[in-house]
Order: structure tokens, then sequence, then C-alpha cells
């Protein structure tokens, strides 16, 4: 089928530019036999792409070493699931499943809404399409994944021995669907702007449209930090490298996005500022692409650098340039004459939390292009480092997380005085507790003591929502405690699900304020000799060495003790990929709720069987991981259909406490 | 304007402004690294101190000199014909060795630069010239 791959993607090519002229034309003649080709062409791209991926996985499965792309990324003694996935571990591979997600996306789209929506539609279709075109040009001229060799080699190059871990298989496709997805929502809302519908319609049809993506967009940051911490063996797992900071970019402007839409719905406010953050998102999400695949700037990424750079920022130039263009057409049906009431009240909160996602998004930005242009306005070569990032991020970020308990606390409109105080009397209490304690304890890192605090604080606001929640609830529809509790939750996805994203979000923060507290130790050591961090010790046993197809394999065994207790034996190694002639470092890791103890095998002297080793105490690191899970648990409930109470209408809240805060239903 | 829209307008303005500062105030020399040539930063000398800085080059074939307890190493770069002696603690990255290319962080100080970082350009067989990053966690 190899043979073939070049032909389905010049159908697909052919489709897709068909699918976005026939419809455009189609809805602007008023043909909607036109419109109707346009659709089923948009369908065909992703039937070709998917023939075309097929190709590839069936060129890697079979060796097929004509092809420069097989020949680069895999080898003959690659297992058959990294010879699947080597689909996506390479440029070409990678652009071609860019676009396919894409195609697969539409394809959803277009089956779901293509009668319900017959006004916006066509345009989204021609949205996506132009996207699609645009790829799947750069798959055709650019970046061929069919690309033959005159000479095929032996045997392959194989596959990064780094990406050969599973963090690494699934991080690519996880982020892409975050990258990709949100072109749908982008698609609606240029097609809200073209038909001049610019109610809350597409909102509420991209709510899961947006959700899904940005939960993508954060779960595979979360797993390349994973891999990060588990494979490059520094001790850390984000390190503010540009490709990280390519996908933080969009998700910090995809969060804002998902905030403002809630007063758009509630207040029909901020509806210009809505569209912008939406064009912004994605077309942060296209420059997250270009920073990957470009190699303009230098990374832990750049295996995969080419000439495609100027093409995309060519595309991006052109979004934006369209998408603003459109949108100051747009304006005087975008504006709204509601205005703010008070400068305490859930609107404002919002904005706030808006405007600090925002300011957070251009940090990230500007630190990262600054080198750029550094030496572009003033021939200066600089590198801005991780100490610049935290320096900026971790206050913003604070306030972020201060407003995550403000928030849903504050009520619509205007707060009285007295239902602040009662609303805030607790979580300041426990806040403030939680001050003295750390305080006590000796802990003087600011930050720390702050994010400790707030984390507190958030967390009772959190539980005292659901415990109000549950008790009105229970009280007016004579339910037992837990039973309300849970159709409280199940009867508000929306808003108690995002209470649980938060909740993830603060023990994410838990997670992330450890890495204040880390140490590090250093030493060679020969058998039964011993390295101290803290109150932990580590005993070197031995030194073993073994091989298989792919790989020879040192590995030195290490007894745990804490306090002169033993508790576990571990094993640090060091990989050598013999096709590839690259060592790789595998940490070895004693992690519990309290602290992970990450030990890094160095050098192994085979003549005195001394080895050397870095060790890093790095606390509460779990709770990163916990975080992760909790959130997703949390956007999980957000996007399961509202339920209905008996009656047919969603559940009223019925006692004042409730009806206070349940109007925001966020 | 009311009242209630200055004080909002106010607020955001202190918000935006704060981010604004802390972005600016974040450029330092403990934060930002230079990039400089051999040449360039020896003829700093002693206006160097304190500052970080990045300098890449080759490494010396047969300079490089490990201490007995294998945490660090010496060894010479050369860029475009010019030396320069490179001090490095730490656990030395995977794929180092002589010949290849460097690309260091770290101080000048004394005619030595001390690496807090080598990331090494390796002759790489994947796509690109690939540069595979082992970052430190040096403070």
């Amino acid at each position: 089928m190899t043979q073939f791959g070049q032909v389905f993607l010049f159908l697909a090519l052919g489709c897709s530019v068909y699918a976005m002229l026939a419809t455009i034309l189609g809805v602007r003649r008023q043909h909607q036999a036109l419109v109707d080709t346009g659709h089923n062409a948009a369908i065909a791209v992703m039937v070709f792409l998917t023939l075309a991926a097929i190709s590839v996985i069936e060129a890697l499965l079979t060796d097929n070493f004509h092809l420069k792309y097989v020949a680069h990324t895999s080898n003959r003694a690659l297992p058959v699931f990294y010879k699947i996935t080597s689909l996506w571990a390479g440029m070409e591979g990678s652009m071609l499943f860019w676009a396919w997600l894409l195609a697969a996306f539409s394809f959803v789209c277009i089956v779901s809404y293509r009668r319900q929506q017959t006004l916006l539609m066509p345009y989204v279709t021609a949205v996506l399409m132009a996207v699609a075109t645009f790829f799947i040009t750069m798959l055709v001229f650019v970046t061929n994944p069919f690309e033959t060799l005159a000479q095929p080699p032996a045997d392959g190059r194989g596959l990064n021995p780094l990406l050969q871990h599973w963090a690494m298989v699934i991080h690519p496709p996880i982020l892409y669907l975050g990258y990709v997805g949100f072109t749908v929502p982008f698609a609606f809302g240029i097609a809200a702007m073209l038909t001049g519908q610019v109610g809350n319609d597409w909102l509420k049809i991209t709510r899961r449209w947006t959700i899904v993506p940005w939960f993508f967009l954060g779960v595979g940051m979360m797993l390349g930090g994973k891999w990060a911490y588990m494979e490059l063996g520094w001790g850390g797992y984000w390190a503010w490298d540009p490709v990280e900071n390519a996908a933080m970019m969009p998700w910090l402007c995809g969060t804002a996005f998902i905030h403002s839409v809630m007063i758009q719905e509630k207040k029909n406010m901020l509806r210009v500022w809505n569209m912008v953050l939406i064009i912004l998102t994605f077309t942060l999400c296209i420059f997250g692409t270009f920073l990957t695949r470009s190699g303009v700037i230098s990374s832990v990424h750049s295996f995969t650098q080419s000439s495609l750079g100027p093409m995309f920022l060519g595309f991006v130039g052109l979004i934006a340039t369209f998408s603003f263009t459109l949108l100051g057409l747009r304006m005087h049906l975008l504006k709204s004459d509601v205005r703010m009431d008070s400068v305490v009240s859930r609107e404002s909160a919002f904005l706030l939390n808006n405007v600090a996602f925002l300011g957070a998004c251009f940090a990230v930005f500007w630190g990262t292009l600054f080198p750029v242009i550094s030496e572009a306005v003033r021939g200066i070569k600089i590198t801005v480092g991780a100490p610049w990032f935290n320096s900026v991020l971790v206050p913003i970020s604070l306030l972020l997380l201060l407003l995550t308990g403000i928030g849903p606390l504050v009520a619509w409109r205007k707060s009285s005085v007295e239902h602040l105080k009662k609303m805030f009397f607790l979580p300041t209490v426990g806040m403030l507790a939680t001050l003295v304690i750390l305080l006590i304890a000796g802990m003087r890192h600011l930050y720390a003591l702050i994010s400790f605090a707030l984390s507190v604080f958030v967390t009772i606001t959190i539980v005292t929502e659901f415990h109000r929640g549950a008790v009105a609830r229970g009280h007016t529809n004579n339910e037992s405690y837990l039973v309300a509790l849970w159709r409280l939750l199940m009867k508000n996805k929306r808003r108690y699900g995002g209470y649980v994203v938060h909740f993830g979000m603060v023990l994410i923060f838990v997670g992330v304020t450890g890495a204040a507290f880390t140490e590090e130790a250093e030493k060679q050591l020969k058998p039964g000799e011993a390295l101290q961090i803290q109150n932990y010790e580590l005993v070197y046993q031995d030194t073993k060495r073994f091989e298989d197809a792919n790989k020879i394999v040192i590995e030195s065994s290490v007894v745990v003790k804490r306090d002169g207790k033993m508790l576990d034996t571990i094993f640090p190694q060091k990989h050598f990929y013999i096709v590839q002639e690259q060592p790789t470092t595998e940490v070895a890791l004693f992690s519990n709720l309290r602290e992970d103890l990450y030990v890094v095998l160095g050098e192994h002297q085979a003549e005195t069987n001394a080895a050397t080793f870095h060790v890093y105490l790095n606390p509460l690191v779990t709770w990163l991981w916990i975080g992760g899970m909790v959130l997703t648990i949390g956007t999980l409930i957000t996007l399961l259909p509202e339920a209905r109470d008996q009656t047919g209408k969603p559940a009223p809240a019925k006692t004042a406490a409730a009806r206070q805060t349940t109007a925001a239903n966020a | 304007m009311s009242n209630k829209r200055i004080t909002i307008f106010f607020v955001f303005t202190a918000v935006v402004a704060t981010i604004g500062y802390l972005i600016l105030s974040g450029f330092n020399d403990t934060t930002v690294s230079y990039y400089q040539k051999v040449d360039e930063l020896k003829a700093l000398g002693v206006s160097a101190e304190g500052r970080s800085f990045r300098v890449s080059g080759q490494v010396v074939i047969g300079s490089v000199e490990r201490a007995a307890d294998g945490l660090s190493m010496t060894f010479t770069i050369d860029e475009l014909g010019q030396t320069m002696p490179v001090v490095f603690h730490g656990i030395i990255p995977d794929t180092f060795k002589e010949g290849a290319g460097v690309l260091l962080e770290g101080k000048y100080a004394n005619g030595r630069f001390e690496a807090t970082n080598i990331m090494t350009k390796c002759a790489s067989k994947y796509e690109g010239e690939g540069q595979m990053q082992t970052p430190q966690t040096a403070s």
C-alpha cells in the first residue's frame, strides 16, 4: 500500500481545497447541494489521510527502508509497539499525524452539526479545511513522509532512544489532540463572525470542543513532565524549555477563554474579548507547532528542526491578520452595552483571572522569544533561563491561586459586606492557621509559605461550597447528606466538576511548591559505602551489566535506608543504545507521598566497581501527578451531559444560601 | 466614568503594571546568560565576574582529565582556533566525549570557564543537527 501513499496525499489535498471552496461558494449562492458536496469532500479528506497514515505504519512494520522516514526513525530490532508509534516520532510522520487528527476532528464536527447548524457549518468546514489544506500542502511539498531513498540502507537508524518510554509514546498524540482540537472552536468563532451570528450559540456548541483540547494540552504537558523527570535525569520535570513553553502559552490563553466564556453566557458581556481569546489561543497553537518544528530556538526537542519554519511563521501571520481584520469589521455587532456593576463581584474576579492568565501567557511568550528579539535588534545573543521564568510566573500563579479561592465566594453583580464576611471567615482562618504552623515549624521560604497557605484557603472554599450545596439540597429534597452531595455533583456537573478541577490545580501547586525544598548530593561510592541525604542513607551494593538486541544495560543496586531502617532496594540504570551509539539515563525512584528519592547513576568504573551517584530529594512531587489525576476526573465530570431533575428542568437551587452561589453555575 | 468604573480601571492597571514590572525586573545577570565567543570572553577579563555566559566550542582531543572521584573534570575547548580551559563539577553528560561540540553554561573567572551545565551537540544521527540537552538544576 505504501506505493500509493503519495497518491492518497494528493487526493486528500484535492478534496480539502474542494471542500473549502464548495462550502463557501455553496452558502454564498444558497446552493445547498454544493455545500453538501463540500462537507462530503471534507469527510473524504479524513479517509485519504487515514489511508496515508496506514501506509506509513505498514512501511514501518515491514521495515521498508526505501522510505527515508522509515530509515530514519525505525530499525529492524525495534519492538513492534515502537514501530507503530514511530508514526509520530519524526517530523514528516508527526505532520501527517497532525493533519489526520484535524481531519478526524472535522469529520466528527461535520457529522454532528451539518444538519442542525446549516447556517454556521459551511463556514466552519471551510475554516477547518483551510487549515487542513495548509498542513497537507506541507506534507506533499515540504515534509513528505513518502520521500524515497535511492539507496535503501540495510537497516534503519532506529528510534531516538530518549523517546523509547511509555510517557513519550503517548505524550505527542495527546499534546496534538490539544493543539489540533482548538481549531474547532476557532472555526466556529470565525464562522460566527462571517455569518454575523455572533450571539452565544457558537459558545454553547463549542463548550465541550474547548474543554477537550484544553484538557489534552494540560495532560500532554504533565506527561511531558513525567517523561523528562524519568528520562532526562536532571531531577526536575519542567525546565521552561521553548517547546514546553510552546504548549504552555495556548493552555494559559485557553484557560482564560474557558473562564471568560462563562461571563458571556451569564451576563452577555465580553463578546469581543472572547473572540480575541479564541483567535489568540488557536494562533498560539499553530505558533507552538512552529516553535516545535522550526528549530528557531534551540531546545531539548530540536531533533525535529527543519525548513518548515518560514512557512509556519507565514501561516501564523496569515491567521492572525485574517482573524483580527474580520474582528475589526464585525466589531459593531459584537459590542455589548452591559457594564460591570461593582469591583467586588464575580465578574470582576473573572476579569482579573483573565488579565492574570493573559499576563502569564505574555510573560512566557516574551521570555521564550526574547533571545530571538535580542539577537535581531541588538545583535546580542542571550538565553533567558529558568530563574527568569520562575521570578515572573511564580507571583502570577499565586495570584491565580488566590483568585481560584475568591472567585466562587463572591456573588455576581455585587457582594454585600455581610455575605463576604460569612463566606471568607473559615477559609481565612484556615489560611492564617497554616501560616502560623508553618512559621513555627521553621519554614522561611516566602513563596512557599504563600503557596501552602493559599492552597489551604482554596481547599476550604471548595469543601465549603460542596458542603453548603449538599446541606441545602438535603434540606429541600429530604435527602441524606451523602446522597445530596452526589446528586449535587451530578446535577451541576459543570460547576462542581469545575471545583474538582480547581482542587486538582491546588494539588499541583502543592507538588510544584515542593521544588523549593529540593536537596541534592553527589558522591562516588565503592561497594558497601553509603551516601547520606537528610535522614536517608543510600548504600551501594554492586553493579551488573547485561544486554538485549537494542541496548547494553548497566545497573547498580542501591539499598535505601531511612533513620537506619532498611526500606527498599532500587536499581538506577544506564542504557547504551547500540545502533544509535547513544547512552541514556534510567532514574531509580523511591517515592512516597512525602518525597521522592531520585537516584541517577553517573559513571561506573569497571576496574574498581566504584560508581558515581547523583541523588535528589524532591519533596511532594507525587502530589503533582495526583493533582493531574484529580484534574482529569474533574474535567470528565464537566464533560458528562447535564442531567435534569424529574420535572424536566435543570436542578434548581432553593435555599437562600444556595441561590447566592448557584447563580454562579460556573 | 462613574467611581466604580474608575476603581475597576485602577485595579486592572495595577495588575497589568505589576506583571510588566515583574517581566522587566526579572532580567538581570543571574537570570539571563550571554553567548560569547571564546576570544570575547577572554577580553572581558575581570568585568566578566558574577555574570552568566554561554560559550561553545569543540572539546580538544586529549585534553579531558577526569578526577578520580568521577565528579569533576577539566578540559579545553577550541572555537575557531581560540582555546580556553574549562572546569566542570557534576555528573558528566552521557553524550560528552573528546572531539564533540559542546555548549557550556557557567561563569568565567581567573582565565577559566567554570561550567555548571554542559550540553553536547551530538553528531546527530537524527534529523537536523540535533542538540541533546542535559539540563542541570545548578542554581
